[in-house]
């Protein structure tokens, strides 16, 4: 599911995966985990659970990128988060449960 | 503007399928200082569908999961929405957030100024993130960081800033606080600066005439100021400021939980400058002297069982100024030709009670009473001018929203009116003394066709007891060509009356003889009221630029006078006021473009194009002081966030001014001169924030960093009694280089 594209003549990675997530809490979380140097863009779609990033190979490697959003709490096509970060986040974040409670900020 | 109905909710017929699955829970309400409570009839429904159900009396639902179910939506009127993904659950309970009542959006985490797609009014949202950028300190210098409101001073004595907004005067925008009109009357330019910065949630800017359901006075916009209230206030908000001319002001705002169904905010803002300072040596102070304080007290009632909901607030303001010549001191001076000086004492009294009540069993159906009363004295002298104003006025707004048909695509709110002004003004000799009783009634329809087309249609008649009778017809469509590019067409009519005096407050500050349609003392005629139409075009395109998200915008308006009061002053040592015989036009082009070139930095980068003119006695001219060209821009940064909330934050917004007509003063003699034309100039604000927690922050920012001044802004400064001072002819800063530091301390309101 990836794909190059040619960026102000450096080379620019899309990357389009699925990861795991509830609310916009978690939204936001995924994308401020991505908010590193080698990450142009990060765009999560909690609609469809796409996560869309845009960046540097030179900085990063696909697989980084999978462990930045699986270390902040979230499962990812590649990397599972590990239950020690899973259990840290908010009780309306809890992914992997069938009840959700209190989606609240 | 104001709208009671505003979440999607649905209506009875719901079709029933069977599934297999069902999600069941509770949906609950929570309002700063209230108790979390259970919200019975709140919507739940499938987002994009039809599909839904409402909470039973214990606020419970059990929904059925459709075969491609994705979001699942839940709404309540008066509350936020709240859209949660589906992932197989069997259980989802939600609290939803408290809203201000009449308002579409909830400031919270967003952007700094918000573009909208979808409203069919061309407004801008400023938040409170911007509001922190332009860190000083009422209404009248909030507008620093946006391109479409110009801030400018009425004289080089006073100290007074003013508004405008295509090119007009702020007179012609209609200035709202929580969407009762405000900042009007006699307070059109003093009133701004009597709302400190720091009580301000956010600023909604519409261009064009607006919404009818709020009056007819609304001609280049509607500004709404919503205050900060008992449901989105801090606990305790504590904001000091002080800056070089030694201006000094302490803000504090206090959250008062009372019980389950009332809230309270307390909030105390005073002011002080007593240091006397004349940077350009014309021996004149560049800052008025002075002290004020103003007291707000606002109540919000909202009840999930009654379906009641109130917002009441009280406002006492007492302003007191001095400025003029160096050693000026009123107790001493005033009445004598020895030092010129002006002292203004401003005293206001304001209140407003707005409640609603939403219908349990009707969905999009509800009654709404807004009224509102307004005490206003003013007590001055500027030189020899020895003025006394005197403003009562009462309003009453009734306002009944509900749909036509089954879904909410077809809605409409009407309502009835009634304004009531009692004006009393004396200069000298001259006396102005009017009481306008204006009944009126107002219609307006909004027409949800689909996700691309939006119309609202109104029209407003109102009946005046000194003029004729005023039929304000508006419209609005917005157009959505593609999921990212609207169209948005506006057109309407508007009115006023002016109160000449309070409204070119600038004219006081100098030895100008004033005549009213050829009149020079008793009581003066009513001059027409003013009448306008304005029609505007907006475009607005958002993008992605190399990933990052753009946007561009591009408006046309134009304003059209019937009927205005026009102010002369193209003969030196003379103003006429008289009403309009000929064409007055304001043309105006803006483009704006907005980006994020690198992650938390933000470039606004604006173009204006004016052209206002008008029929004076002696020919169609450029209105004068309004420059036809700006450019503007505004470059913002943030640091990343640490864990402890920190961070950095940095903007700056330079811009430049190109140059105006200045009013001719040919028939002076040679030293008391000016050239007919102002220079252009570049003004560049910044400032620098330091956030250490989310409780504490301080700032340090600059004024007009490259320290222009406008040379001699005081004509005869030196000899202010002859008849040839003139203080107004003022187009640019009259202060230099400002350095200001500030702080601001917040604990935030308890969650539940």
């Amino acid at each position: 599911m990836t794909l190059s594209r040619s960026v102000n003549a450096q080379k620019a990675v899309k990357l389009d995966f699925q990861v795991s997530a509830v609310c916009s809490m978690c939204e936001e979380r995924i994308e401020k985990a991505l908010d590193v140097k080698g990450i142009k863009m990060a765009d999560y779609n909690l609609e469809n659970g796409h996560l869309e990033v845009v960046y540097n190979p030179k900085v990063l490697s696909e697989e980084q990128v999978h462990q930045i959003v699986a270390d902040a709490g979230h499962d990812t096509e590649k990397i599972k988060a590990s239950d020690e970060v899973y259990n840290a986040l908010h009780d309306c974040c809890k992914y992997r449960e069938n009840s959700v409670k209190k989606c609240e900020d | 503007m104001r709208r009671l109905i505003l979440c999607l909710l649905l209506s009875g017929g719901i079709a029933h399928f069977s599934f297999s699955q069902v999600i069941k829970g509770t949906v609950s309400g929570s309002a700063p200082g209230n108790k979390t409570e259970t919200l019975i009839g709140a919507a739940v429904y499938w987002q994009g569908t039809q599909l839904g159900t409402v909470t039973d009396e214990n606020g419970k639902y059990s929904i059925n999961v459709p075969p491609a179910a994705t979001m699942i939506v839940f709404s309540y009127v008066g509350f936020t929405n709240d859209t949660i993904a589906y992932k197989n659950q069997t259980e989802i309970n939600v609290v939803l957030k408290a809203f201000e009542m009449g308002e579409a959006e909830v400031i919270a985490e967003r952007d700094a100024t918000e573009l909208s797609l979808m409203n069919p009014l061309n407004t801008q949202i400023i938040t409170e993130k911007e509001l922190a950028k332009a860190a000083c300190c009422n209404l009248s210098e909030s507008f620093e960081t946006n391109a479409s409101v110009d801030a400018s001073y009425t004289d080089a004595v006073t100290g007074t800033a003013q508004i405008r907004m295509l090119g007009l005067d702020g007179k012609y925008t209609q200035m709202m606080a929580d969407v009762v009109p405000q900042i009007r009357g006699l307070a059109v330019i003093y009133g701004l600066s009597a709302i400190p910065g720091p009580w301000i949630n956010s600023i909604q800017v519409g261009k064009g005439v607006g919404s009818v359901t709020n009056g007819f006075e609304s001609i280049t916009g509607q500004i709404n100021v919503s205050m900060k209230n008992p449901e989105n206030a801090e606990s305790v908000y504590i904001n000091a400021y002080g800056n070089q001319g030694g201006r000094m002001e302490l803000n504090g705002s206090f959250l008062v939980p009372v019980n389950k169904a009332w809230s309270t905010l307390l909030q105390a803002h005073s002011e002080m400058n007593n240091t006397r300072q004349d940077m350009n040596g014309d021996g004149f102070m560049d800052n008025p002297l002075k002290r004020d304080l103003i007291f707000r007290n606002a109540w919000k009632y909202q009840s999930q069982v009654t379906g009641f909901q109130g917002e009441y607030q009280v406002t006492g303001t007492l302003v007191e100024n001095t400025s003029g010549q160096l050693d000026y001191r009123n107790s001493e001076n005033a009445g004598n030709a020895n030092l010129w000086g002006m002292h203004l004492t401003d005293q206001n009294l304001n209140a407003y009670a707005k409640t609603g009540y939403v219908f349990k069993n009707s969905i999009g159906k509800s009654i709404g009473t807004q009224f509102s009363a307004n005490h206003q004295e003013l007590n001055a002298n500027y030189g020899l001018r020895d003025y006394s104003g005197l403003h009562q006025s009462f309003r009453a707004n009734l306002l009944y929203a509900s749909k036509i048909g089954a879904t909410t695509d077809h809605t409409f709110l009407t309502g009835l009116s009634f304004q009531y002004d009692d004006y009393s003004e004396n200069l000298d000799s001259l006396s102005f003394i009017r009481t306008e009783r204006v009944p009126g009634a107002f219609f307006e329809y909004t027409w949800k066709h689909d996700e691309r087309f939006t119309m609202i249609a109104g029209i407003r008649v109102d009946d005046h007891n000194l003029f004729d009778v005023f039929i304000s017809p508006r419209l609005h469509a917005r157009y959505s060509i593609t999921e990212n590019t609207s169209i948005k067409l506006a057109a309407g009519k508007g009115y006023r009356t002016s109160n000449i005096l309070m409204e070119h407050v600038g004219i006081l500050a100098s030895s100008r003889v004033i005549d009213v349609n050829g009149q020079q003392s008793g009581l003066m005629p009513n001059l027409n009221p003013e009448k306008a139409w304005n029609f505007g075009l907006n475009l607005t395109k958002k993008f992605q630029m190399n990933y990052r998200d753009a946007s561009v915008l591009i408006d046309l308006y134009r304003t059209e006078f019937t009927d205005q009061v026009i102010i002369d002053m193209e003969t030196a040592g003379a103003v006429s006021f008289y009403n309009l015989n000929g064409q007055s036009y304001s043309n105006s082009a803006q483009i704006e473009f907005n980006w994020t070139p690198i992650r938390r930095v933000d470039v606004r980068l604006s173009y204006r194009w004016l052209e206002v003119r008008n029929q004076f006695n002696s020919g169609i001219l450029d209105k004068p002081m309004i420059s036809r060209h700006r450019v503007f821009s505004n470059f913002a940064w943030e640091s990343k966030e640490t864990a402890k909330k920190a961070k950095w934050k940095f903007d700056v917004t330079p811009q430049w001014i190109g140059s105006s007509r200045i009013p001719s003063t040919s028939a002076n003699p040679e030293e008391y001169r000016l050239s007919n034309r102002s220079d252009d100039f570049v003004l560049v604000h910044a400032q620098l924030t330091r956030v250490f927690n989310s409780a504490f922050e301080m700032y340090l920012g600059g004024e007009n960093l490259g320290n222009f001044r406008q040379a001699n802004p005081i004509i005869s400064a030196e000899n202010p009694f002859n008849s040839y001072f003139d203080a107004s002819l003022v187009w640019g800063p009259v202060f230099g280089r400002m350095v200001y530091a500030g702080l601001r301390f917040k604990i935030p309101a308890p969650v539940k």
